[in-house]
C-alpha cells in the first residue's frame, strides 16, 4: 500500500483519575483497508475508540484524519470529516421507524431531501433491511438493529466507518448475517473499516491487518497470520477463555 | 464596621436555614432524579402545625414557650415522616426519573396542598412567640438568641445528615444509587426502599427547615413556595444531587440575599442570584461542586 | 379513520367553533375565554414542540411575557399599530431567547427545567422594578385598532399549530426526536446537537412571543403577575392531561382543562383544590392523556370495522 494512510495516531494516551486507560497508542490505518482491534477484557479497546471519535479527549498524542487534526474536535465536526462510528448501546433510534433512522443518518451527507431520501432507501437494501421500513426501529431483534446502528453509519457516506464490538451478544445466524453484510461493504472497497471485536475468529477471516492491545499498550500488529503466531499475543489471551 | 458584620451574621443565619432546605431537595433529586415541586409544602405544613401548636399545648398544660415548641416540633416531624411514607407511595414512586411527569404532579399536588392547608390553617400569618427573648452582641453585631439557637440546630442537622451519609451503611446505599443506580442494583440493592427513605428523609429534611424557621417568620400557606424557587437556585449552583454543593450554595445564597437585600432590595437580589446562575452555568456546567467529569 | 385524519378534524372543529363564537356571538364575556384558550393553546403548543427535542421549557412564561411587554410596550409609547407590534413581540422574545439559549442548553436537563424556570421568574420580577413598564401596576391602554381582534387571534392560533405541525413532520422535526431518543447518536453522525437544540428554542421562543404579543392586545392591560412561573407549568399541564403524543393533545388538554376552570371559578378558593386534585388524578390514572384514551377507543374501532 503505498497510498498516504488516512488515520493516523500518536502518542495518544489517557489516564482516568490514577489508572491508565491507553498509553502511547500509534498506529496507522490506510484508505479501503480493513483493520480490527481486539485484546483481553480492558486492554483499552473502547477507550481508543471513543479517543479516535472524539467522544474522550487524549490527554497526550495526536490524530490526524484524511489530513487534519482531529483529537480536539467535538464529535459531530469528526464525522463531518468522514470518520463515523456505531456504539455498543444505544446505536439508533428506537422510537423512529427504520426509514427515519437511516435518513438522519443520512442529513449530512447529503443536500437535497430527494436525494436524502435515495440513498436512505439505497443504504436500508444494501443492509437487507427493507422489508421492515416502517417498523419502529426498537421492535426489530436484536441482529437486525445490529445492521440497522450500522446502515444509520454507513448513511453518512463514512471514510471510515468505525464498528464497536458489532457481534456481541448476537446468535449464530445474526452474526453470520452481520458478517455477510460486512463482507460485501468490504467489497465495495469505498469505505475503511475499523472494528474492535471480542470474535477473534471473525476478525481473523474479515480483516486486513491487526492490532493487538493489552493493557492499554499496542503488543503487536499485522496480518491475522502473523498474529495468530505471535507469542505476546497468546500470552495475552491466555487468561481469556474464548 | 457593625453594618457589613450583621449583614454577615444574617446571612449565615439566613443560609443555615437554606441549606436544610435545600438538602432536602437535592437528596430526593439524587435517589429519584426528579425535581419535587411540593417540597416547599413540607416547609410550610411543619411550620403552620407548630405555629398553631404550640400556643394550644400552652393553654392546655402551661409548659414554657420552648418547651412546648420542642414538644410540638417532634410531634410535627413523626406526623411528616408518616405524610412522606403515604405520598411516596400513593403518588411519588411511580414518576422516579421521569422529570417531567414529577414536575406536573407535583405541581398539581403542590397547588392541592396549598388550598388545603388554606382551609384547614386560614390565611392569616401565623407566628410562634420567640423562645428565648432577647438578643446578645456578636463580634460587633446584635443577633437574637432565636436565631442563634436556629443556627446551631441547622448546623447539628447538616453535620448529623453528613455523618449519616458518609459513615451508616444506609447513607452509603443512598450515595450508591443517587452516583450509580445500575451499578448499586447490580450489588444487589433494592433501590425502591433506598428511593423511600431518600424521599423521607429528604421530605423531613424541609419540615424541619419549617420548623425552624416558625420563631423567628411569619408563616402563610404560601411560605414554603419562596423557599422552593431560592432552594432551585441554590442546587443549580451547587450541582443537583451534591451534598456538599447545597451546603456551600446554601451560604452563597444567604449571604447573597443579606448582602443585596440590604444595599439594594429583595427583588434585585433574587434578580442578582439569577445572574449568578447564570455565570456559573457559563463556566462550570455541571454545578460548582458537583463530580461529573467531561 | 387514521388517527390523524381523526384528530385534525377534531382540532378543525374546534377552530371553527371558535371562530364562529368570535365573529357570530355577542356576549363578550364567552368571545374572551376563547380569546384566553386559544392564547394557551398557543403556549402548550410551543412548549410541546421544546419536548419533542426533550426539554422541558419553562421560559416559555418568561418569552410570552416578554412578546407582551415588547407589544405593550409599542403601542401604549409609541403608538405603534396592532399587527407591527405584535411582529416587534414575537421577534423580540425569539431574539431573547438566543443567548438564553447558548447557555443553558449545553447543560443536562434538569438544569435547563430549573433554570429555565428561573428565567420566567427573574423576568417577572424585572417587570415589577421597571418604571417604564409600569412596574407592579402594570401596563395599560394596549388597545388594537383592528377590527374582531379576537378573530384574529383564533386565526394566528391555527397558523402556528399549522406551522409547528408542519416543523414536526418535517426532516428537522425527525432530528429533533432523535435527538430526544439519543443525542450521542445524532451526534455520530454529525449533526449539532447544540444547534439544533438552540434552533428549537428559538421556534418555541418566537411562538410564546407571539402568543405574548397578542395577550396584550386582547386584554388592554397586563401585570408581572401575569407572567410568573404558573403559567408555563399549567401549559405543561395541558400537554400532559391532553396526550404528549400527538400536538391535538395540546389543543384538548387546554380546551378541557380551560372549560374546567371556568366552571370552578363560581366556587371560590376551591378552585385552586380542585385544579390541583384534577391535574394529580390525571397524571396518576390517565398518563398518556386525552390522546392516550382515544387512540385506545379508535384502535377498537378500527380492528371492528376490519373484515373478518
Amino acid at each position: 500500500m503505498s497510498a498516504a494512510p488516512l488515520l493516523t495516531t500518536s502518542g495518544l494516551t489517557r489516564r482516568f483519575g490514577g489508572i491508565a486507560a491507553v498509553t502511547d497508542f500509534s498506529c496507522e490505518l490506510f484508505p479501503s483497508e480493513i483493520l480490527g482491534l481486539i485484546g483481553p477484557n480492558g486492554a483499552g479497546k473502547s477507550t481508543t475508540f471513543n479517543l479516535l471519535s472524539g467522544f474522550l479527549r487524549p490527554n497526550a498524542g495526536e490524530v490526524w484524519f484524511n489530513g487534519s487534526r482531529i483529537d480536539r474536535l467535538r464529535p459531530a465536526a469528526i464525522s463531518r470529516l468522514g470518520l463515523v462510528r456505531t456504539f455498543q448501546h444505544n446505536s439508533l433510534f428506537r422510537n423512529l421507524t427504520v426509514l427515519d433512522n437511516v435518513l438522519v443518518g443520512a442529513t449530512v451527507s447529503t443536500r437535497t431531501p430527494v436525494e436524502r431520501l435515495r440513498l436512505a432507501e439505497a443504504t436500508i437494501d444494501q443492509f437487507d433491511l427493507l422489508p421492515w421500513v416502517n417498523e419502529p426501529a426498537g421492535s426489530l431483534p436484536h441482529g437486525r438493529q445490529r445492521l440497522l446502528s450500522m446502515a444509520i453509519a454507513f448513511a453518512t457516506r463514512p471514510r471510515l466507518l468505525c464498528l464497536d464490538e458489532p457481534l456481541t451478544g448476537l446468535n449464530q445466524t445474526e452474526t453470520a448475517k452481520v458478517l455477510e453484510i460486512i463482507k460485501r461493504l468490504r467489497s465495495d472497497r469505498s469505505t475503511a473499516i475499523l472494528f474492535v471485536e471480542h470474535n477473534v475468529r471473525a476478525v481473523m477471516n474479515l480483516c486486513d491487518r491487526i492490532i493487538v492491545l493489552d493493557q492499554g499498550r499496542k503488543i503487536a500488529e499485522g496480518t491475522p497470520a502473523a498474529i495468530s503466531r505471535d507469542p505476546q499475543v497468546i500470552k495475552a489471551y491466555l487468561g481469556d477463555a474464548e | 464596621m457593625t453594618i457589613p458584620t450583621q449583614l454577615i451574621i444574617n446571612g449565615l443565619q439566613i443560609g443555615a436555614v437554606y441549606v436544610v432546605f435545600a438538602l432536602g431537595l437535592t437528596l430526593i433529586f439524587g435517589v429519584m432524579k426528579i425535581i419535587n415541586f411540593s417540597h416547599g409544602e413540607f416547609f410550610t405544613l411543619a411550620g403552620l402545625a407548630v405555629a398553631m401548636l404550640v400556643p394550644l399545648l400552652r393553654a392546655a398544660t402551661g409548659l414554657p414557650n420552648w418547651a412546648a415548641y420542642a414538644v410540638c416540633f417532634v410531634a410535627t416531624l413523626l406526623l411528616m415522616a408518616v405524610i412522606g411514607a403515604v405520598l411516596f407511595k400513593t403518588v411519588f414512586a411511580r414518576f422516579a426519573r421521569d422529570p417531567v411527569g414529577a414536575l406536573i404532579v407535583t405541581l398539581g399536588l403542590s397547588m392541592l396542598l396549598q388550598s388545603l392547608f388554606s382551609w384547614f390553617f386560614g390565611n392569616a400569618p401565623r407566628k410562634v412567640p420567640p423562645l428565648v427573648p432577647g438578643t446578645m452582641s456578636l463580634l460587633g453585631g446584635r443577633v437574637s438568641y432565636d436565631r442563634l439557637i436556629i443556627f446551631a440546630l441547622a448546623i447539628i442537622l447538616t453535620a448529623g445528615l453528613w455523618y449519616f451519609l458518609q459513615r451508616t451503611r444506609s447513607g452509603l446505599a443512598l450515595r450508591a444509587v443517587s452516583e450509580d443506580r445500575e451499578a448499586a442494583l447490580l450489588q444487589g440493592m433494592d433501590d425502591r426502599h433506598v428511593m423511600l427513605a431518600g424521599f423521607v428523609i429528604g421530605s423531613l429534611l424541609s419540615a424541619l427547615a419549617g420548623g425552624l424557621i416558625a420563631p423567628t417568620t411569619v408563616l402563610t400557606p404560601l411560605v414554603g413556595a419562596d423557599y422552593l424557587t431560592k432552594a432551585f437556585i441554590i442546587i443549580i449552583v451547587g450541582g443537583t444531587g451534591s451534598i456538599p454543593g447545597a451546603i456551600v450554595g446554601g451560604f452563597i445564597v444567604g449571604m447573597i440575599e443579606s448582602l443585596a437585600g440590604f444595599y439594594l432590595d429583595s427583588t434585585t437580589a433574587l434578580i442578582a442570584l439569577f445572574v449568578l446562575v447564570s455565570a456559573v452555568l457559563l463556566v462550570r456546567p455541571q454545578g460548582i461542586l458537583s463530580r461529573v467529569a467531561r | 379513520m387514521s388517527r390523524d385524519k381523526f384528530y385534525f378534524t377534531l382540532a378543525g372543529a374546534l377552530f371553527i367553533a371558535a371562530l364562529a363564537t368570535c365573529l357570530l356571538v355577542r356576549n363578550p364575556y364567552f368571545v374572551q375565554v376563547i380569546v384566553w384558550m386559544a392564547l394557551n393553546v398557543i403556549l402548550a403548543l410551543g412548549l410541546r414542540f421544546m419536548l419533542l427535542v426533550g426539554e422541558v421549557n419553562l421560559g416559555v412564561g418568561g418569552f410570552f411575557g416578554l412578546g407582551a411587554y415588547t407589544a405593550g410596550f409599542c403601542v401604549v409609547q409609541y403608538g405603534i399599530p396592532a399587527l407591527p407590534a405584535i411582529a416587534l413581540g414575537t421577534l423580540v422574545a425569539g431574539l431573547a431567547s438566543l443567548p438564553f439559549g447558548y447557555i443553558t442548553l449545553r447543560v443536562s436537563g434538569h438544569y435547563f427545567m430549573l433554570i429555565s424556570f428561573a428565567l420566567t421568574e427573574v423576568l417577572r420580577l424585572v417587570y415589577t422594578q421597571s418604571k417604564t413598564l409600569g412596574g407592579n401596576s402594570g401596563m395599560v391602554g394596549i388597545i388594537p385598532n383592528i377590527p374582531a381582534f379576537p378573530a384574529l387571534v383564533v386565526v394566528m392560533t391555527g397558523l402556528t399549530f399549522l406551522v409547528l405541525v408542519y416543523c414536526e413532520r418535517s426532516h428537522f422535526g425527525r432530528v429533533i426526536r432523535a435527538i430526544a431518543d439519543s443525542e450521542a447518536m445524532v451526534r455520530a453522525v454529525g449533526i449539532s446537537v447544540p444547534n439544533t437544540k438552540l434552533m428549537c428554542l428559538l421556534i418555541s421562543s418566537l411562538v410564546a412571543g407571539l402568543g405574548g404579543s397578542m395577550f396584550a392586545l386582547a386584554n388592554t392591560v397586563i401585570a408581572p403577575g401575569d407572567f410568573g412561573f404558573l403559567l408555563p407549568v399549567f401549559a405543561l399541564a395541558y400537554v400532559k392531561i391532553g396526550g404528549q403524543s400527538h400536538p391535538v393533545g395540546a389543543v384538548l388538554g387546554t380546551v378541557v382543562m380551560s372549560v374546567l376552570a371556568q366552571l370552578v371559578i363560581g366556587l371560590g378558593a376551591q378552585d385552586t383544590l380542585l385544579f390541583g386534585a384534577a391535574i394529580v388524578l390525571t397524571m396518576l390514572f390517565m398518563p398518556e392523556g386525552f390522546i392516550g384514551l382515544m387512540d385506545r377507543v379508535l384502535a377498537r374501532a378500527n380492528s371492528r370495522g376490519t373484515a373478518r
